[in-house]
């Protein structure tokens, strides 16, 4: 029932929010942004009515640099992964994706882990972790746990976390130098919009030939799929227009939409092939971004 | 008086006269309302309500057409915090919300006809309460076969939504021989346009405020036309008018729906909860309750048949439209009379024979838009043209050039147009200002998977009410003894800027600068039954009040002035708030002398003035006739480009020119037509309030999308045209309405130029384009 009296804590610490879930478990609402809780509470679809705000723990919010790997807390905010130095120049096709993801003000309150927390299979963060092999970790009382993200999501809206767990920090590998990224969205309207299919890509080429193309998939599957066929195709092969149609096609078979008010199955298949084929394309013809280490601008 | 000379000021003054009245006519003065907007001050309704306020929630019907077998409140009442529960048994009056015809009830009694249906409304302590409580209202309905189309619901088997048939209102355009038309014709074109439900999303949704005093009730709203909320709110109590009271709050946006039934609902509810409590009851929609239960833009189905000679010479018009009226006719009934009189678009053509039908459906209800009728009949009409042109093989442009309005011709219902039909000059300002010629020519050599594309659209329309209605206005001007002027009329503001613009009329009448002025909130108590807030009609009608009013106090000015400053009447000018004797300029007094001397010679400095437009003629069987005193024209073009592979496109440059006849303040028509060009953007592209079996999909803002900035195209560039009318204040025109109309065919022409293919239904989503350049 909508506008339900709900009872918020507001743990300071980790340790304290862990001890807070253990308890209450399913009866109790992990919020970070609230971009999407708050909007579930105003629908009367949010089933606790407790809130576990995880807004005052400083120790969940960081953007760290561990060896050949970036470690992001869980609480930290869009707006902070867009200023992020360290993610400008080592995984700048998160910053590709995230500068798409709603309007300023949802960039200033969104969170990456509120984002894998709701599941979404049109969620605009998630292909980039796809293509990045992210690790979600998982803690509670006295123990944590990685899962690698092909792994944390069940469906819509489902994941692996236990109700006594938070998500506490995604770590990604930081892309080669020299190699090409995209982050493509087609929605309703240019902000504030879901989107009906978004794909995100790294591609690394050897002069001509492609040593790997990593292709990921929203909003055309139950869970954000990573296009594997698409991927097999390109290894070892030039770039070229025909290629570019092969990968475009073999992606756009691996969907399996479904239709709703945004669109329907049959053209977010077919939108499939045209955002892969003309990222490829845009590589191709030399207008692809490409991530040199250290000179990537702050955006 | 700084480094200038009382020379050099008298000087200025004097070149200021010679301008005469339109002293401040055509300058971009600031509003007089803006400052407390932008600050974001405590000044609508739902601000201003004391803490012992009550909160009122809708019970909405949750079939789209059935019986009520029985209403039972008893649950919700014992709820924590509930104080009423009102429902059609509870109206001592008459059990009535309706505009022209009396077939909505304020609460559902025997059957439901929409989901946007009210049935009870729950008075509480709380909002939350009150939504809480809503659900234990039990409603036990019988569901009856519904009906969603409104060519199914025009069938004589159809389903009855109401006693008679659906079909609420036929219009008719009858000129020369159409089956001669079609015969002289080489070519015939004939096509279908569909467009949506479109919803009005104003900032504030429909919201009043009630407060019991006594035998009286006090109502405080947001809405467009109080007076007919008086009317609507005494017929539901039983009461003389005159124990009602209504003030217009500060608006926050209005669109159409608050012209309508809207905002009786609201008003009613919460009047009744006022008097059952004893307590003020704030009724204020949700936006959810609004998106289900307040009217939307109809969507309609419209056929062209057209018949056009091999040199572009258009020989016949043939044109249906059919309007889905949801289950009540509302303002609707007058939206289909001007659809059909502009059905054609700004042509001239012999023979043309138009049908439209506004039809019951169980769908929500559908009434007053900006537009009002000419979004649909105009995207209709300019889409056709584009087809006609393609089979013609010729340039869009010059087939419009061929036929369109011009001084001299003709329009569809015979109307003769003068030399204020300023089409052919707004059509060459966009050609020009967007190089139309050579982006066309460059556009037909792309081949690639990225293609632009340039599309034309234009339109005239009818202004002010016409055949809606009595085309009058009120405005009251006072002075106080420190010069001070109080402008009050029943009129209302509500975003476009529109009262200030007549403050500036006045203003510019009296020769006082418009810092003196101050706006009355509209008051039912005080301020005469004035006619709707609709038709953009604020300036071309009202205006003509307030130059009456102006010089009506004028008149009363210039004896005392000839006394004061000893100089003949008619030398007497006032000028920027100086008074001075033409020829004599060293005798100056100031207006606020002027003013003590009017109070000290007991002169009332109090005037009223009226202005009725001259009675339009049309036939009503053929339609044939006048039925408008002037009209606005305007033409626009849009760039577009489009991803083949995607269908997603963006619009890169809007061009668009209005005739408004004369820009009383340029600022405030630009901020009209970029409004109007928004919000027909977004009916272009992707709004859609989606019915599925009667129930409303996505009633809120994140389901149902309006543009932000970033669909807005990089350029919009406005050009004004003034050809003056004959009926607006210095020939001004109305600009309000017109602008939302353009974008929508300029847009599906210029993606049409893109592709090579025509999409005919609205929004013009990216799944269209693509579907259309695959098939
Ligand atoms: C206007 C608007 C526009 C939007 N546009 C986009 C868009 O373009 N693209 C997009 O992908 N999304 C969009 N969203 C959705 C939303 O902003 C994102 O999903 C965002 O990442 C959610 O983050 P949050 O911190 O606000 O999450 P919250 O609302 O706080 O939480 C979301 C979910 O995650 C869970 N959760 C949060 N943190 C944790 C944690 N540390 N451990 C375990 N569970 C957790 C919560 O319990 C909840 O189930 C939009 C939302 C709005 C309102």
């Amino acid at each position: 029932m909508a506008y339900e009296k709900v009872e918020v804590y507001s743990p300071r610490s980790l340790a304290e929010a862990l001890e807070i879930l253990s308890q209450k478990k399913e009866q109790i609402k992990p919020v970070a942004g609230g971009t999407d809780v708050m909007v579930m509470l105003k629908d009367g679809a949010l089933k606790e009515k407790e809130l576990l705000n995880l807004s005052y723990i400083p120790e969940l919010s960081y953007i760290k640099e561990k060896e050949n790997h970036i470690l992001i807390g869980a609480t930290t905010k869009y707006r902070e992964i867009r200023r992020s130095p360290i993610i400008n120049a080592y995984a700048p096709i998160l910053i590709e994706a995230v500068r798409q993801i709603g309007s300023p003000q949802i960039q200033n309150l969104g969170t990456i882990g509120g984002n894998l927390g709701t599941a979404s299979p049109a969620g605009d963060s998630i292909p980039p972790l796809y293509v990045l092999n992210a690790k979600v970790k998982l803690q509670k009382v006295g123990s944590a746990r990685e899962v690698h993200i092909d792994k944390f999501f069940l469906g819509p809206r489902k994941t692996v976390r236990e109700a006594d767990e938070l998500i506490t920090e995604i770590s990604v590998d930081k892309m080669e130098p020299g190699s090409y990224y995209f982050f493509e969205k087609l929605g309703l309207r240019s902000a504030n919009a879901i989107s009906i299919v978004n794909a995100a890509g790294i591609l690394s080429l050897e002069n001509k030939t492609i040593k790997y193309l990593r292709l990921s998939l929203g909003a055309v599957a139950p869970t954000v799929i990573r296009a594997t066929e698409a991927e097999e195709e390109a290894k070892g092969k030039e770039l070229t227009e025909d290629l570019i149609e092969r990968i475009a096609k073999l992606a756009s078979e691996a969907t399996r939409p479904i239709s709703d008010i945004r669109g329907t199955a049959e053209y977010r298949k077919k939108a499939t092939y045209g955002i892969v084929y003309e990222a490829l394309y845009k590589i191709l013809k030399g207008y692809g971004k490409k991530i040199e280490y250290g000179f990537e601008k702050i955006s | 008086m700084n480094a200038q000379t009382a020379e050099e000021f008298l000087m200025e003054i004097q070149k200021k006269a010679e301008r005469g009245e339109l002293l401040y006519i055509g300058k971009e003065l600031r509003r007089i309302d803006d400052l407390e907007k932008v600050l974001g001050s405590p000044i609508y309704t739902n601000d201003l309500i004391p803490r012992n306020t009550l909160y009122a929630r809708l019970v909405l019907s949750r079939y789209p057409h059935a019986i009520i077998k029985n209403i039972s409140v008893s649950k919700a009442l014992n709820y924590p915090g509930v104080r009423y529960v009102l429902t059609y048994k509870d109206v001592p009056g008459l059990n009535e919300s309706s505009t022209i015809i009396p077939d909505r009830p304020l609460f559902a009694f025997n059957k439901v006809r929409s989901t946007g249906d009210i049935v009870a409304a729950v008075i509480a302590e709380k909002p939350n309460r009150a939504q809480e409580a809503k659900e234990l209202v039990e409603v036990e309905y019988e569901p009856l076969k519904p009906v969603f189309d409104p060519i199914e619901a025009m069938k004589p088997d159809a389903p009855k939504i109401h006693d008679d048939g659906n079909i609420v209102k036929h219009v008719k355009v009858r000129k020369g021989d159409i089956e001669k038309g079609f015969q002289e014709a080489d070519y015939i074109i004939e096509n279908t346009f569909r467009t949506q439900h479109q919803d009005a999303a104003p900032m504030e949704t429909e919201t009043a405020f009630a407060v019991p005093r006594g035998e009286k009730i006090l109502i405080i709203g947001s809405m467009q036309t109080p007076h007919h909320v008086q009317a609507a709110v005494a017929k539901v109590l039983g009461w003389p008018i005159d124990r009602v009271e209504v003030i217009q709050a500060v608006t926050g946006g209005a669109f159409g729906p608050k012209s309508d039934e809207p905002p009786y609902d609201v008003a009613s509810i919460a009047a009744l909860g006022a008097i059952k409590t004893g307590k003020p009851v704030l009724m204020s929609m949700t936006r959810e309750e609004s998106m289900i239960a307040h009217t939307k833009r109809h969507p309609a189905i419209i056929t062209h048949k057209t018949g056009v000679k091999a040199n572009g010479k258009l020989t016949a018009s043939k044109v249906q439209i059919v309007l889905d009226g949801g289950a009540y006719a509302s303002l609707g009934v007058l939206v289909i009379v001007r659809a059909t009189f502009h059905a054609n678009g700004p042509y001239e053509i012999p023979n043309v024979w138009n049908d439209g039908y506004k039809v019951y459906t169980n769908n929500t209800y559908t009434g007053s838009f900006r537009g009002f009728g000419a979004p649909q009949a105009i995207f209709a009409a300019e889409s056709q043209m584009d087809e006609i042109a393609k089979k013609l093989n010729m340039d869009p442009l010059d087939l419009r050039l061929i036929n369109m309005l011009r001084p001299g011709s003709r329009t569809s219902t015979g109307q003769l147009m003068d030399e204020s039909c300023g089409l052919p000059e707004c059509l060459d300002a966009v050609v020009k200002a967007s190089d139309y010629r050579k982006k066309k020519e460059l556009y037909s050599k792309q081949d690639g998977k990225i293609r632009r594309g340039i599309g034309i659209a234009m339109l005239h329309h009818g202004n002010a009410l016409g055949p809606e209605g009595n085309d009058y206005a009120y405005v009251h001007l006072s002075v106080e003894k420190n010069g001070k002027v109080h402008l009050g009329t029943g009129l209302t503001e509500f975003g476009t800027g529109a009262i200030s613009g007549l403050a500036q009329i006045a203003a510019s009448v009296l020769g006082v600068p418009i810092d003196y002025f101050t706006i009355d909130r509209p008051n039912t108590l005080i301020h005469h039954e004035t006619g709707p807030t609709v038709a953009s009609r604020v300036i071309a009608i009202g205006g003509n009040a307030a130059r009456d009013a102006a010089l009506k106090l004028k008149q009363k000015l210039l004896p005392v002035a000839s006394k004061l400053i000893n100089c003949k009447v008619e030398d007497v000018q006032i000028v920027d708030g100086y008074v001075y004797c033409k020829g004599k300029e060293h005798k100056t007094i100031s207006w606020e002398e002027l003013v003590k001397e009017a109070y000290e010679a007991n002169i009332e400095l109090n005037t009223l003035g009226y202005y009725m437009a001259p009675s339009c003629k049309w036939d009503e069987e053929t339609g044939l006739g006048s039925p408008y005193n002037q009209y606005t024209f305007g033409a626009a073009i849009a760039e577009v480009e489009v991803d083949t592979e995607t269908g997603l496109y963006k619009v890169l440059n809007y061009y668009v020119a209005f005739d408004v006849g004369r820009a009383i303040n340029p600022k405030s028509v630009r901020g009209q037509i970029y409004g109007g060009t928004v919000q027909g953007l977004g009916y272009a592209m992707m709004e859609e309030l989606v019915h599925k079996e009667g129930y409303v999909v996505n009633p809120n803002l994140k389901d149902y999308y309006i543009p932000t900035s970033l669909d807005i195209p990089e350029q919009i560039q406005t050009i004004i045209i003034e050809k003056q009318g004959s009926m607006g204040p210095f020939g001004a025109k109305i600009v309000a309405e017109p602008p939302v109309v353009l974008p929508a065919p300029a847009i599906r022409n210029a993606i049409m130029d893109a592709i090579g293919k025509g999409i005919n239904s609205l929004p013009i989503t990216s799944e269209k384009v693509y579907k259309a350049i695959k098939s």
